[in-house]
């Protein structure tokens, strides 16, 4: 395919100059960007609807420092994976949802707040996802302690 | 979701009948048009990802072979890629070839029995017996090369596990070049009969925007006319080696979802024909050891007969990752039925939902309901009894 274009990288990279507080390139196809919760909402939308990446799915996870959501995007035509960061807190870990934006969140987000208890702010439908309806309240069965 | 109580609601599942897997889908029809669509999911939630936090490396790859019953070795193949990003190794020439000719049996094997199933569906009884019966040489194959029908166990991160031997390889060319005259049957009986025009062609339509919109992929997304498949995108194993095409449509019809399987089946016939002939001269390893898995990030894609699957790991440099995210096509494909199936008929509704081929297991559940008093009045069978009326009906029509 078309490698000799790498101008998303480009402008993800020069477009959020300011935004990025980490930026590594794991190899020449994978990405990993740690930005602010507060940017989120305006990265993601200018990568799915400005440079039109593929949105893939979000991974969460509990680590030492914080509860974190991967938010992953394909740049198809190039076979790169650019991966937004974003740290949460864990006692109260909340994040803005991206799926106003982009419609695919919706099971993925709600699944995140099943599995971790992350409230994602602004969600269309944040009804319980996987768990079973009598699972109680604030045991979240991917949290680390 | 108040207006929704005065609609009828047709609940399909707990377990879907034709597929034989967990599903819960609820359908809000007034009349006979499906107004709203809603899901329940979690029935069959095999804490997968939590359980591979707990094992090492080299057995994940058994574990996330049973994901999905079908395309067993495409969850290995996009894990083993997952693990070799991690690492950076590259696998030897040899073992992407046999990568390949295993991921693209499967591939041929799990499109016959789509294409069965939505026969059955759609009252062709005999397209449904045909095309399974077709697929059991392609099961044999993979019980002579691997040792089973299913749950290979061929692939291992570095390589894979076993050998194809060089007198396997004309009893698989001698397989695929049979299958290939049936293929064209198949395709003809679809592209030819004016019912299944009449049943499949702008039914169920998703635009390539909203397959953006929903992060569509595989056939779903091709036949709307998204040129992606990652099998060309990014390539692994021997996709890069090989020559094929993607093969795109532009109406995101189930007609056009169709028609892609079909063709891709073509597509899948030159992959594997061509790996074999290079497995020929290509001899040698067929691993690399892999000794230390570093801590970072590791993420591996595959195309699997219905798309995308996804994996990523998070490694602290132990030997069991600290996170491994999974990602089946279904669980991007089954949500696209908002924007299919909403002002079309309840008995289009099993056609369109059956045309993005969707698997339970990896994704989880579906039912259609009296919108008036919220009253549970089908159920699955009625969906598909429904649905074969109507073919019924057409083809005395058209007669």
């Amino acid at each position: 395919m078309a490698k000799t274009e790498i101008e998303p990288i480009k402008a993800i990279r020069e477009r959020f100059s300011k935004e990025i507080i980490e930026f590594r390139e794991h190899s020449e196809r994978r990405y990993y960007v740690l930005i602010d919760k507060k940017d989120l909402l305006k990265v993601v939308n200018s990568l799915f609807n400005d440079l039109k990446a593929r949105y893939v799915i979000e991974t969460g996870l509990d680590t030492p420092e914080g509860i974190e959501i991967l938010y992953h995007f394909s740049f198809d035509n190039l076979g790169k994976v650019v991966s937004l960061r974003v740290l949460l807190s864990s006692e109260a870990p909340e994040v803005e949802s991206i799926s106003p934006i982009v419609k695919g969140a919706q099971w993925i987000e709600r699944e995140i707040q099943d599995i971790l208890g992350v409230k994602f702010l602004n969600h269309p439908d944040p009804r319980r996802f996987i768990l079973a309806d009598d699972w109680p309240e604030g045991v979240y069965p991917y949290r680390k302690r | 979701m108040a207006e929704n109580k005065k609609r009828t609601v047709i609940p399909i599942g707990p377990y879907h009948p034709l597929q034989e897997e967990p599903e819960h889908f609820l359908l809000y029809v007034e009349g006979e048009r499906v107004v709203d669509i809603d899901w329940k999911t979690g029935y069959n939630h095999r804490g997968i990802e939590k359980i591979s936090e707990g094992l090492h490396y080299d057995q994940i790859t058994f574990l996330v072979e049973r994901i999905c019953g079908i395309c067993s070795t495409s969850h290995p193949i996009a894990y083993c890629n997952a693990v070799e990003d991690l690492c950076g190794t590259e696998i030897p020439e040899r073992a992407k070839y046999i990568r390949s000719v295993i991921a693209e049996l499967e591939r041929l094997h799990s499109h016959l029995l789509w294409v069965g199933l939505a026969g059955h569906y759609l009252g062709y009884d005999t397209v449904w017996m045909w095309a399974w019966k077709y697929r059991e040489p392609v099961l044999d194959i993979m019980e002579a090369v691997t040792g089973n029908r299913q749950n290979y166990a061929m692939m291992k991160p570095g390589g894979v596990r076993r050998d194809i031997d060089s007198e396997d390889i004309p009893a698989i060319l001698k397989m695929i070049e049979e299958l290939k005259p049936k293929i064209d049957l198949l395709a003809g009986a679809v592209q030819d009969d004016p019912v299944i025009h009449a049943r499949t062609k702008r039914v169920g339509i998703l635009t390539k925007e909203e397959a953006h919109n929903y992060g569509a992929t595989g056939p779903t997304a091709r036949a709307s006319g998204l040129k992606i498949d990652v099998r060309r995108d990014e390539p692994y194993a021997a996709y890069d080696l090989v020559d094929w095409k993607v093969i795109t449509c532009e109406n995101g019809d189930v007609y056009d979802k169709t028609v892609v399987r079909l063709l891709e089946m073509y597509e899948s016939i030159k992959i594997i024909r061509q790996c074999l002939e290079r497995l020929k001269r290509v001899k040698g390893e067929i691993d690399t050891k892999i000794k230390d898995v570093p801590p970072g990030h590791g993420l591996g894609r595959a195309e699997a007969p219905r798309g995308e699957v996804f994996h990523y790991i998070r490694s602290d440099g132990a030997n069991r990752p600290v996170r491994h995210k999974i990602r089946a096509p279904s669980y991007c494909n089954v949500p696209t039925f908002k924007a299919t199936c909403i002002g079309e008929t309840v008995s289009d509704a099993t056609i369109i939902l059956a045309a993005v081929d969707p698997c339970y297991s990896c994704t989880e559940r579906m039912a259609v309901a009296d919108k008036k008093t919220g009253e549970k009045i089908l159920n699955s069978q009625d969906l598909v009894r429904f649905s074969r009326e109507k073919t019924e009906r057409l083809r005395k029509e058209l007669k």
